[in-house]
């Protein structure tokens, strides 16, 4: 990269936080996939230069200077991510969006809180707690993972039942995105959060999108991992935090019968605030890890909050659900037990030494088929993989295979990355969608959003960021270095070959 | 590359089974201040397992970077509390370490601290005659206690032994044990450094013979409970000694917070001077996270009339480190205070005006971080606060 251009850089956010040290180079070139040497190759991941800006305006300075020199801008948050939004594909400049990690904001009257982008949902949780508040859901990686972060990826996790996506809680937000080039760094268009939007402006610009914006959209910010620019700050709407929590489980051998129960509940009038099942397989894994022998059952986890006499009510309906379908509930401790370890869905990986895993999102009265599909796997390819689905809306279900896998054999750990697709492809085939594109899936771009949404997406990247400086090479395609991006007949034809070599090897 | 001391300290499947999910960077103190991923577990994690997969050649060497980094690290192990794959950390950091060790990389802090504990079995290249320097004003007391037969041994530690400043806490520590009438010895010079921080860079083979000594020199005086009011030194007797020597020691370790707990269970110690105070406990990471010494402290603290315990938001598992622990005062002394700072304002921001640790180290470094950094706060070890109520 052009020295100057780190020069500039570092005029911006500060010699401290700006790095080019190989170490560091080398840290922020992966996310938490262990992705094989042999495919990385085919991208430039490792960056030029890592900066951590401190405020939008920062932000801003570097993506003016980004776009003025077509370098590109990789944003950054804690990387917990595993589809590779946070690679660089092509080299460039990664945004680690660390040091905007303020909370600024908490109205305890009108329930709502503005936090910078990179707050970690386990700190903003820690401090809402402080006041009697809470957030309406979270992601399971709370105890690492940015709002931010969460905004620009999937945000469907624990509490998404009850209070819906991410996107239905936002308030506002706050983005910068990159403008055209020819702008002109020392005159930035001053900030006023959430107050409107900017008119339109050739330079980088600090947008604040609220609800109901039209131009631009804020759903364009929602999911689009980092392609159209950076949130910078994010207003959520919150709530006081429960008195009362409950915690119940269910067990059964046919996993269909599960299914129809979650099925139900999304109906009850008190809706849960998380409903998840737990597969056999994953259920065996965790056994295993505690030196358990295996029990062939499948498990639904329930959990209801709110006030004492909610809660009660909730759980009675529940019971009586539960018995009509003819189904025994698990002791409610053993069921605590399991939602204490709702932050630890790899605690097996363990086993592996490496554990791999699929993700997609399917409909609910599909969740039957696609989990037993699912488990197919295991004898498909000889490996020992589990499931969690999260029920995040009374038609949907997030779905999450995880399967051991040792990094260490080379050979055999390449073969095993054809499950991926097979998982992806299961949800696909009962109608589901992939939960998310990144680098990795980003060959089910349109399968995701539909010709339409995808058009319009493209137009609103090219308006956005007409440089394509944001995060480039993902998402819409996967681009390798060399400036060929993979096309989906390639894809296939490549994991059908490691599919092959998977069974046999 | 190959680290063999992975093999050795039978952690070579740690680096593996790291998920890079995060989970330790938001706990861990130092990267809390220095915010880069290579100050975080998980980045020294994936860098360890980059350095496994290069092939062997004589090309392949540690990051400059890296190995300061490695140094950068309290030990406190908050990482391992929250880790998705429950990874050995103490035993995966102190391989690692090892390892530089044997490359010659050490930093000149560590070499100078190992080459003073071999040469003269104390961490301050002092002479080991002059063990018993703390109890200068009080010779008639102590004096006839060294070598004496007994059932119970007050292990000082060098620390506590040598750091004038801190000389109240061995002070408070005798006064405590004779006016419980306990008949208790110390092996004075005849006491070595534990090779706690030996054990801190892996250097499991060269506190062997301290480890024998010391065992040996207990033995002899039949002692039958070991005391000891450092942390390192717990840490050492209770976890390394019996990996090491591949046996049980014999001889039951006590940390002087639970000694106390017993002894005012047993009626043992009467607190004629009530005192209205509102304090709080720091947990250090060596009885906590490392030994599970939680309650025992709490006991103690909370049985004294007029004091009010209250806790920090992070407490047990989850404490603060006070960055005086696994070298890292010796290695990177700023940083360190800045890690004792950020602890002292969690008890300043509870309400409490005393903060009550159960660790010499502890002790001297927020002591020192208080008043380095004008805090306003009071400082106590729990065998000098209990003292006060004698
Ligand atoms: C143990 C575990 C549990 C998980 N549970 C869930 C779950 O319940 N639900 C779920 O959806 N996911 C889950 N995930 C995946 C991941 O944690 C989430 O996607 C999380 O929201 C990512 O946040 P992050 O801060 O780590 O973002 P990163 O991984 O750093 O970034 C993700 C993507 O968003 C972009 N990005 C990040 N911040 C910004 C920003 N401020 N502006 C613009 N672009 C940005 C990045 O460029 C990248 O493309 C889990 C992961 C783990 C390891």
């Amino acid at each position: 990269m052009d020295p100057t251009i780190i020069a500039r850089l570092s005029e911006i956010v500060g010699e401290n936080d700006i790095s080019t040290s190989p170490l560091e180079r080398t840290l922020y070139g992966h996310d938490a996939a262990p992705i094989p040497g042999l495919l990385t190759r085919f991208f430039k991941t490792t960056p030029d230069v890592i900066v951590r800006p401190e405020s939008a305006d920062e932000v801003a300075r570097i993506l003016c200077l980004a776009s003025d020199s077509k370098v590109p801008v990789i944003p950054r948050a804690a990387a917990s991510w595993s589809l590779g939004g946070v690679i660089p594909v092509k080299g460039g400049i990664v945004l680690d969006l660390i040091k905007l990690n303020r909370i600024r904001e908490v109205s305890r009257d009108e329930l709502w809180v503005e936090v910078e982008a990179g707050v970690v949902w386990q700190d903003l949780m820690e401090q809402l707690l402080e006041q009697g508040l809470t957030v309406l859901s979270y992601p399971t990686s709370a105890p690492s993972s940015t709002v931010g972060g969460w905004v620009s990826t999937g945000g469907y996790g624990i509490g998404s039942l009850k209070y819906g996506h991410i996107g239905q809680q936002i308030e506002a937000l706050e983005v910068v995105t990159p403008g055209a080039s020819g702008s002109r760094t020392d005159e930035l268009p001053r900030r006023s959060l959430f107050t409107g939007l900017y008119n339109h402006d050739p330079r980088s610009e600090i947008r604040s999108v609220s609800k109901g914006t039209a131009n631009p959209k804020m759903e364009w910010f929602l999911g689009t991992e980092g392609q159209f620019g950076v949130i910078t700050r994010v207003k959520l709407r919150i709530r006081k935090h429960p008195d009362r929590t409950a915690v119940r489980g269910v067990c059964a051998t046919r996993l269909q019968d599960l299914a129809d129960l979650v099925g139900e509940l999304t109906g009850m009038r008190e809706v849960p605030y998380c409903v998840k099942v737990l597969d056999s397989g994953l259920m065996a894994l965790r056994r295993k890890l505690r030196g358990v022998d295996a029990e062939d059952k499948n498990l639904v986890l329930a959990v209801f909050d709110g006030s004492a006499k909610e809660v009660r009510a909730a759980t009675a309906a529940f019971d009586q659900i539960v018995s009509q379908h003819g189904l025994e509930p698990i002791a409610e401790s053993l069921a605590e037990a399991e939602w204490e370890e709702r932050y630890y869905p790899m605690r097996i990986g363990r086993l592996g030494p490496t554990l791999l895993g699929g993700e997609t999102i399917v409909p609910l009265d599909q969740l039957g088929p696609v989990l037993s599909e699912i488990r197919s796997l295991q004898e498909k390819y000889h490996l020992e993989i589990g499931t969690e689905a999260h029920v995040v809306s009374k038609g949907w279900a997030v779905v999450l295979a995880l399967y051991l896998a040792d990094e260490r054999k080379a050979l055999r750990y390449m073969t095993r990355l054809a499950v991926i697709r097979d998982i992806v492809h299961i949800g696909l085939t009962h109608g589901g969608k992939p939960y998310g594109l990144g680098l990795w899936d980003a060959v089910y771009v349109r399968r995701r959003f539909g010709r339409k949404d995808l058009q319009e997406l493209k137009r609103v990247k090219k308006r956005l960021d007409p440089n394509g400086i944001m995060n480039p090479g993902k998402f819409f395609r996967a681009d390798t270095r060399f400036g060929i991006p993979i096309p989906m007949p390639l894809y296939a034809t490549l994991m059908n070959i490691l599919s092959l070599a998977c069974r046999f090897l | 590359m190959e680290i063999p001391e992975l093999k050795r300290l039978d952690v070579e499947i740690e680096p593996w089974v790291c998920t890079q999910c995060g989970n330790c960077r938001t706990v861990c103190p130092v990267f809390e201040q220095l915010g880069w991923e290579s100050a975080s577990p998980r980045g020294k994690i994936y860098y360890i397992k980059r350095l496994l997969q290069q092939r062997p050649s004589r090309r392949n060497r540690m990051d400059d970077e890296f190995v300061k980094r490695i140094f950068q690290c309290s030990l406190c192990v908050r990482c391992e509390e929250v880790c998705q794959t429950q990874i050995d950390m103490m035993r995966l950091w102190q391989a690692v370490r090892a390892d530089l060790g044997q490359r010659g990389l050490w930093p000149k802090e560590v070499q100078a601290i190992r080459e003073a504990i071999l040469s003269q079995y104390n961490l301050y290249s002092m002479s080991n005659s002059r063990r018993t320097v703390w109890a200068m004003m009080i010779e008639e007391q102590v004096l006839p206690k060294v070598n004496q037969m007994a059932d119970v041994a007050y292990f000082v530690g060098c620390v506590a032994a040598f750091t004038g400043r801190i000389a109240g806490i061995p002070e408070s520590t005798v006064a405590i044990l004779d006016s419980a009438q306990v008949d208790y010895t110390i092996l004075g010079p005849d006491e070595w450094c534990c090779g706690n921080p030996l054990f801190f860079v892996g250097a499991h083979a060269e506190a062997i013979e301290l480890a024998r000594h010391n065992l040996e020199k207990l033995r002899q005086l039949q002692v039958r409970q070991l005391v000891t009011s450092c942390s390192g030194c717990y840490r050492a007797f209770k976890n390394e000694y019996p990996r090491l020597l591949g046996e049980e020691i014999g001889i039951e370790v006590l940390h002087f917070s639970q000694l106390l707990s017993r002894l005012i269970d047993e009626g043992r110690l009467q607190f004629s001077q009530p005192r209205e105070v509102t304090i709080t406990y720091h947990d250090p990471c060596e009885t906590g996270r490392h030994c599970g010494i939680y309650d025992e402290p709490r006991y103690v603290l909370s049985s004294l009339p007029g004091v009010e315990l209250i806790e920090m938001p992070e407490n047990r598992g989850q404490s603060g480190c006070c960055g005086g622990g696994g070298l890292l005062k010796a290695t990177h002394p700023d940083l360190s205070l800045d890690i004792a700072e950020r602890r002292i304002h969690q008890a300043i921001h509870a309400g409490a005006s005393v903060l009550v640790s159960s660790c010499v180290t502890c002790r001297l470094q927020m002591s020192e971080a208080i008043r380095a950094r004008n805090l306003d706060i009071g400082m106590y070890d729990i065998s000098e606060f209990v003292a006060q109520f004698l």
